[in-house]
């Protein structure tokens, strides 16, 4: 089977996965004690309006007829409309918020990759000196800090005390230069982007950073010892090579799987990190949601982070694929 | 002359552990010639791998070569001097190449390595070409692209058809046999002078252990390459080597001339070696095994290291511990001036002789025979081993091997009654896998599927498809075949392990297929599984006393004596009583397999099923156990169903045997009938394939083509067909006997790519009195333009159309010969 | 199949395990204590155990005091953690240090909050909220997500699918969210909260234990006892589960740490125990606006979140190592 059909199993997967989470929301939300539309027309309407604000958002209909109808209107792109910003839809204010999150999120990585791997492997390379040891303890205090307070040390540090840093906002890197403070170039837009988007991004990638060092480092160790790389060193390879070519391929297998997991813990992460720094993002979106008990936006959020995390999850497959030959083709039982 | 090219003094190499220091490699001095096939041959734990790595330095953490010298050629690749004080740290010899010279001009270069498994020594993540032309780019100082061509050429030479396609290919999409020749084609790519073979084919099916044998011996000799081939299997060293080394416990033995070594035994290890194997070739009396377990490298007895198993052993054992002195005579190194006394001065020295293959040892004849035993010694003079050997309470160790020994010497075989009615019947078993995980995984993508471009398949992996036989009560039946041949499965249905997906299996008058999971549990008792690893199949979390008595509890027998019970049967199977509290990780391999017979013992069953039960074991061990289980057969009365790859053991402990090749029974015979007569050419092909322990024994091999089919689209018609060697003529084509084994010969030259195809004279090698008439010759002719052209998988694909298809092998499944009578079966139609 | 390479590993192996000769002299030596033993050598899982210890103890008797004394000890001996102090500095700094408040004295060692509570006293009555979440959610979430896998992974077939499409969704929305959309529909208590937790636990522990027994399953041990005629319900219990046990108990260990990092975070959202009750995650948020007058605010519920985790990394590190000696070094 080819790489392309593997591709097209794991998106028809995704499917009922998509599926299985509007439902949880659905539930969920329907489930609160007491009468939404209550909450939707606010405490100060009439018996009347209540009736009419019940018909018009078809919670006059049975549960199942509900649910149907959601589920079509999603599947359509239909996420309803926002209260708590005037009857915006509710799809509108998310594709408004999800470049944001998404730059965070990417940058974080990228971030947390590019170093955590050459660390790991550093690590690896010199087992058990005193390099190695730095390393594990590092990345074991990374694994075990709380995020947000990464964030409060380095507004501390790099903005209050060090003035270094801006302690707030997000600047897209695309963005006009005219509605950018002091900027009168796209250069000026980049500096002041990158200049906003560094502390956010170290202290998303943090955790991240520290769980794939830790991964990479035993992955490492693990390649290391198996026979082809012993192989490699029986016909001269030399240690440099073998590194960076017989087991550097294979050693990120399970690296792949980590991020992978790290993904749902980088997704919380970045509503933490829009909190600590004030960024407009998805994750702030959905805190506004909650505390304005905003029921479609939380619906329609919590779906939006559900599609993210899929599709991460699907691109760190198909990378997996690639790097991977056996794992496009179905494994034959053996005896 | 003789001429050498590795010289190995006084080699050391230690583990440091925790524990205290693994003394895995303790003194060892050897020399290879050029163009000679050293075997460093040993159980496991004798450091044999150890010694071969530290030839070239390859010793991880926590391993380090704390004393001696390697030269190869004018390298000195180790040279290292321990201090009287073993905390000292070793000096160096100046003259030591540094890593980076050993690294660029010995490894790769001079001496190239293959492992032993072939699936963990390639890389998974990229293409066999792309390792092949980056180890032939580093070592040959060629471009990629003169890389990528020389492996081409040596992946045809070690026999990958369509080398050049497959170049392409991962490794995961290569059988076993087929990594091992990528193995070889690397090894022998960057022309070294000396490769290290580290158990090449133990991994392999016996049949594909047979064509890397021949294909090594060809390339060594092609390319006049010395080795040093590590093995603990004889048969291989009888078969490849010219010189053997026999290690124990870190020390060489036993150093001669393959010949001498199984013809002139001179160290009592190396005798009790040899006579613990089974052989394939003629019945063996009584195996007898090496008492005792192979003491720990970690605190090696003191004297003479083989002294506690040893049937010869004398006080002096114990003190001294004895130099390898050359027993053959002849001294004319001045190193050995003390070993002027020899035991068997009367044999006189080697004389050149030839092995099996034909190689001459003129060349090595000057290599002394050495070995490290007191017998060899002064002592011999003064009648010293006239005297009483010492106590067994001392010299040998607590295992009780020895008791069940005894009663084993008695008898070769159980006594059973050919007439009787079978225990067991089993009737056109079947046993279908899914060979999908899931719905999704059956899906496919499919283009041309319409709306959704995905179709749903169902694929099944046929690894038990219509099997009938009989087990006939106090027998011992047979059950050999190559991995994946559905031997394993098989056994698991009969026990239902696994449900069948039809058939019938009558156990004794009732079809155990047909009976509810509580009827089946209650039954169990009569029939019992002894798995192949015996550490898998002991829990780790139990005690041996838990473990025994578990199926004693399930049964509800024995109530109140159930501990006595399972001390008694630890008794039997030749364990202490007091093993009873122990855990399984304290025991060696061999008692981990005692205690799994004690258990199957524990409900008084009749029937047993052993799935390769002593593969995991070494020879000397290996012998222990099947003693062990014939002496219970006997006393017991019990009914074997024995499973293996190795026909040797077979041979020793059957009464019978069936053979099995993709899922189907291909003959079924006495054992005398099979071994010396066997019928189906799938039987023939295995019997030649084994390896005998002995020099002077020539085989020959049935060639097979080809890696076994897949399971889940088994051949059409007799199953063996793609790789039969003697297919049924076409009808039509109307060809004489010899013509049709010439064009026979001719497919499979094709087939192969043999270069013989494309030289000129080939119609006269393959068709020395003219091409045959009709369609026939024009198919030939054809195939022979088609191959000079290049086009090797046309050529292939039309004599495959020509000659193979219309084969009635190709088109119908062969009646069996006697379809009544289940005690001879062939299913082949010669015999149909 | 195929036996007996005497490679580098098999000769560490068996220096490892020792050979039966030596095992004489030892008494008969099971794999717990093994293990145990194992832990005790290790230094890094011993602090870890240190830490785990002390916490728990401060956590109990916290605990003790608040619900069966309403924090009459902390009133009478110290200071009350949720009361307002009449007359105290807000925002002191730690002893010795200054700032605009003022100076820190010995009477509060860490320093005042911004409506003047001693820091130290809320964040030793704030360790109870981290520990008992920790654990609770923990323990919820370990129990159920067990029993979900080892069901899915012993019967396989349909009931299988079914549990793990139901939980690859639950995976599929990052867990904070997860918790979040849980909170804003049920509400923002403790109770709440540890439900939460406890879902977004279940998939972690269900995915091992289906895994671990799928491959314990296929052991010949269990084969072993199958063919031996032993029960199905003697198999599951002696066999499968203690063999499958160790993972999971590596596991919760870890997740102990991190369920407590998500309750800080729950904490600093706004979620979860509300003021004036102490919580680790609360008074970082609350600290939230005081960075530039008086950082120190922000560092030590930082700084108790941290140790406590590492205390419980630390452990199931060495717990992994212990169990499998080969998973790291």
């Amino acid at each position: 089977m080819t790489t392309t059909g593997y591709i097209g199993r794991r998106l028809l997967q995704i499917v009922p996965v998509l599926l299985f989470v509007v439902t949880v929301t659905f539930v969920l939300i329907n489930s609160i004690p007491g009468d939404p539309v209550r909450i939707l027309v606010g405490p100060a309407a009439d018996a009347a309006a209540i009736e009419a604000a019940r018909a018009k958002y078809g919670l006059d209909q049975p549960l199942y007829v509900r649910y149907v109808r959601y589920l079509a209107a999603v599947a359509t792109g239909d996420f309803g409309t926002s209260i708590h910003y005037g009857g915006v839809a509710v799809t509108e204010k998310i594709f408004e918020r999800l470049p944001v999150t998404l730059l965070l999120l990417a940058s974080s990585f990228t971030l947390a990759i590019g170093s955590a791997i050459p660390l790991g492997i550093f690590a690896a390379k010199n087992r058990n000196n005193g390099y190695d040891h730095l390393a594990r303890v590092t990345s074991l205090i990374g694994v075990s800090t709380p995020s947000f307070w990464v964030g409060l040390l380095l507004i501390i540090v790099f903005a209050y005390y060090g003035d270094l840093l801006p302690p707030s906002g997000l600047i897209m890197p695309w963005a006009d230069p005219a509605s950018v403070d002091g900027a009168t170039s796209r250069l000026d837009v980049l500096v002041t982007a990158a200049s906003h988007l560094i502390l956010p991004s170290i202290t998303l990638g943090t955790l991240q950073m520290a769980a794939i060092t830790r991964i990479e480092r035993s992955s490492m160790l693990e390649v290391l010892n198996k026979d082809y790389v012993q192989l490699a060193r029986a016909y001269g390879v030399s240690e440099r090579t073998i590194l960076r070519r017989q087991a550097f391929k294979n050693a990120q297998l399970p690296v792949l799987t980590v991020i992978g997991i790290q993904m749902t813990t980088a997704l919380g992460g970045a509503v933490l990190t829009e909190t600590v720094f004030n960024i407009n993002g998805m994750g702030n979106l959905i805190i506004t949601a909650v505390r304005a008990q905003d029921y479609q936006l939380i619906m329609g959020t919590t779906i939006f982070f559900a599609i993210v995390f899929v599709l991460g999850v699907l691109v760190v497959d198909v990378l997996y694929a690639v790097i991977d030959p056996r794992i496009s083709y179905g494994g034959g039982a053996g005896e | 002359m003789s001429d050498t090219l590795l010289t190995v003094r006084d080699l050391h190499t230690h583990f440091r552990t925790d524990a205290g220091t693994v003394r895995a490699v303790d003194g060892i001095s050897f020399e290879v010639q050029r163009g000679e096939v050293l075997g460093l041959v040993g159980e496991s734990g004798a450091g044999k791998s150890v010694a071969a790595r530290s030839i070239m330095r390859l010793i991880d953490s926590p391993g380090v070569i704390v004393n001696g010298e390697v030269r190869f050629e004018d390298d000195l690749l180790v040279g290292v001097e321990r201090g009287d004080d073993p905390d000292d740290e070793p000096r160096q010899d100046p003259e030591m190449l540094s890593s980076r010279e050993i690294r660029e001009r010995i490894r790769g270069r001079e001496i190239a390595m293959i492992f032993q498994d072939p699936t963990e020594s390639l890389n998974p993540v990229f293409t066999v070409g792309e390792q092949l032309s980056e180890i032939i780019g580093l070592n040959r100082d060629v471009s990629t692209a003169k890389a990528k061509a020389i492996a081409v050429e040596r992946l045809r030479e070690v026999g990958i058809p369509e080398a050049e396609r497959r170049m392409d290919d991962y490794p995961h999409e290569f059988s076993g046999g087929m990594r091992q020749r990528v193995l070889i084609a690397m090894a022998f790519a960057c022309e070294p002078s000396l490769v290290i073979a580290d158990e090449p084919t133990t991994a392999l099916d016996v049949t594909v252990e047979a064509q890397i044998l021949d294909l090594v011996k060809d390339l060594a000799a092609r390319y006049d390459t010395s080795f040093v081939w590590v093995t603990h299997d004889m048969g291989v060293v009888a078969e490849i080597c010219d010189r053997v080394a026999v290690m124990y416990l870190g020390e060489i033995v036993e150093q001669a001339t393959v010949d001498d070594l199984f013809h002139d035994t001179k160290h009592p290890y190396t005798e009790a070696l040899l006579g613990s194997i089974p052989r394939p070739d003629r019945d063996v009396d009584g195996l007898s095994p090496i008492e005792g377990i192979m003491p720990e490298a970690i605190n090696p007895p003191q004297g003479c290291r083989f002294h506690t198993r040893c049937p010869h052993a004398r006080e002096a054992c114990l003190q001294s511990h004895p130099d390898a002195r050359r027993v053959d005579g002849g001294d004319k190194g001045s190193g050995d001036a003390s070993a002027s006394a020899t035991a068997s001065a009367d044999d006189g020295p080697t004389t050149a002789s030839t092995t099996a293959d034909g190689t001459t040892l003129t060349e090595v004849a000057a290599a002394p025979h050495r070995a490290a035993c007191l017998r060899n010694d002064a002592f011999a003079e003064a009648g010293y081993w006239e005297s009483e050997p010492l106590d067994d309470a001392e010299s040998v160790s607590e295992s009780a091997a020895s008791e069940t020994g005894e009663v084993t010497e008695t008898g070769t075989g159980s006594t059973f009654d050919p007439d009787a009615d079978p225990l067991l019947s089993v009737r056109d078993l079947r046993k279908y896998f899914d060979a999908s995980d899931g719905f999704l995984d059956r899906l496919r993508f499919d283009r041309d599927a319409g709306l959704l471009p995905f179709s749903v398949e169902r694929e099944y992996v046929r690894a038990v498809d219509g099997v009938s036989f009989d087990i006939l009560p106090g027998e011992t039946l047979g059950l050999v075949g190559e991995s994946g041949c559905g031997k394993s499965t098989l056994a698991r249905t009969l026990l239902r392990l696994v449900d069948p997906t039809s058939g019938d299996i009558v156990f004794d008058g009732e079809n155990l297929a047909e009976l509810s999971k509580e009827e089946l549990r209650k039954r169990r008792k009569r029939m019992q599984f002894v798995f192949q690893d015996p550490q898998a199949s002991l829990d780790p979390r139990m005690t041996v006393g838990e473990i025994v008595e578990e199926p004693m509890q399930a049964h509800g027998l024995y109530e109140g004596n159930r501990e006595g019970r399972a001390r008694e049967l630890l008794e039997t199977v030749g364990l202490d009583a007091d093993h009873y509290n122990r855990y399984p990780h304290q025991f060696s391999g061999g008692q981990r397999q005692r205690v799994n017979l004690a258990r199957a013992l524990s409900v008084d069953p009749d029937f047993i099923v052993c799935d390769e039960p002593t593969s995991a074991l070494d020879a000397s061990v290996q012998a222990q156990v099947l003693n062990t289980m014939k002496a219970l057969q006997e006393e017991f009365g019990l009914t074997y169903l024995f499973i293996s790859h190795d026909l040797s053991v077979i041979r020793h402990v059957c009464d019978r045997v069936a053979v099995m090749y993709l899922g189907e029974l291909v003959e079924l015979a006495d054992k005398d009938d099979l071994f010396e007569s066997p019928k189906h050419p799938y039987t023939r092909a295995l019997l030649s394939s084994i390896p005998v322990p002995d020099p002077r024994v020539s085989r020959e091999t049935v060639p097979l083509s080809g890696d076994v089919p897949s399971p889940i689209h088994p051949p059409s018609g007799c199953r063996f067909h793609t790789r039969c060697p003697s297919l049924v003529a076409p009808a039509e084509l109307d060809l004489g006997d010899e013509e049709w084994d010439r064009v026979r010969r001719f497919v499979r030259a094709v087939q192969r790519e043999s270069p013989d195809i494309v030289a000129d004279d080939a119609r006269a090698t393959y068709f020395p009195d003219g091409l045959p008439a009709g369609d026939a010759g024009t198919t030939v002719e054809h195939a022979l333009s088609l191959a000079a052209d290049g086009a090797w998988r046309d050529a292939a694909s039309l004599l495959t159309e020509t000659f193979v298809e219309p084969s009635v092998c190709t088109s119908e499944v062969p009646a069996l010969e006697s379809p009544d009578e289940l005690d001879r079966i062939v299913s082949c139609h010669h015999y149909s | 199949m195929v036996p007996v390479s005497d490679s580098t590993a098999a000769v560490g192996d068996s220096a490892r395990t020792g050979g039966v000769a030596d095992a004489d002299e030892r008494s008969a030596v099971s794999r717990t204590s093994q293990v145990v033993q194992q832990l005790k050598r290790n230094s890094a899982s011993r602090v870890g155990l240190y830490v785990i210890g002390l916490v728990t103890v401060v956590a109990l008797l916290t605990t003790i005091d608040a619900d069966l004394f309403d924090y009459q000890f902390a009133a009478t001996f110290w200071y009350h953690p949720e009361n307002d102090p009449a007359g105290s500095t807000i925002l002191l700094p730690p002893v010795g240090i200054e700032n605009s408040f003022g100076t820190g004295t010995w009477a509060h060692p860490l320093g005042t909050d911004h409506r003047g509570r001693d820091v130290l006293v809320r964040l030793v009555y704030g360790t109870r909220i981290a520990v008992q979440v920790g654990l609770i959610a923990t323990g919820i979430g370990m129990t159920i997500g067990t029993v979900v896998g080892a069901v899915s992974g012993y019967y396989g077939g349909w009931v299988d699918d079914v549990l793990q499409r139901f939980v690859e969704s639950l995976y599929a929305i990052p867990f904070l969210i997860l918790v979040i959309a849980i909170m804003s529909a049920f509400g923002k208590e403790l109770g709440i909260a540890i439900v939460g937790v406890s879902i977004t636990t279940i998939p972690v522990f269900t995915r091992l234990i289906r895994s671990q027994v799928l491959s314990v399953r296929e052991m010949e041990y269990v084969e072993a006892a199958k063919a031996a005629g032993v029960r199905d319900r003697h198999i599951i219990f002696r066999h499968i589960i203690p063999n499958s046990f160790a993972p999971v108990l590596v596991q919760s260990t870890l997740q102990v740490g991190v369920n407590i990092l998500i309750v800080a975070s729950l904490s600093f959202l706004g979620f979860g125990v509300q003021p004036p009750t102490p919580s680790w995650g609360q008074m970082l948020a609350h600290s939230r606006q005081y960075m530039i007058v008086n950082p120190w605010f922000s560092i030590w519920p930082g700084l108790a979140i941290l140790a406590t985790v590492i205390g419980f990394n630390l452990l199931g590190d060495g717990l992994r190592d212990a169990i499998d000696p080969r998973s790291n070094d």
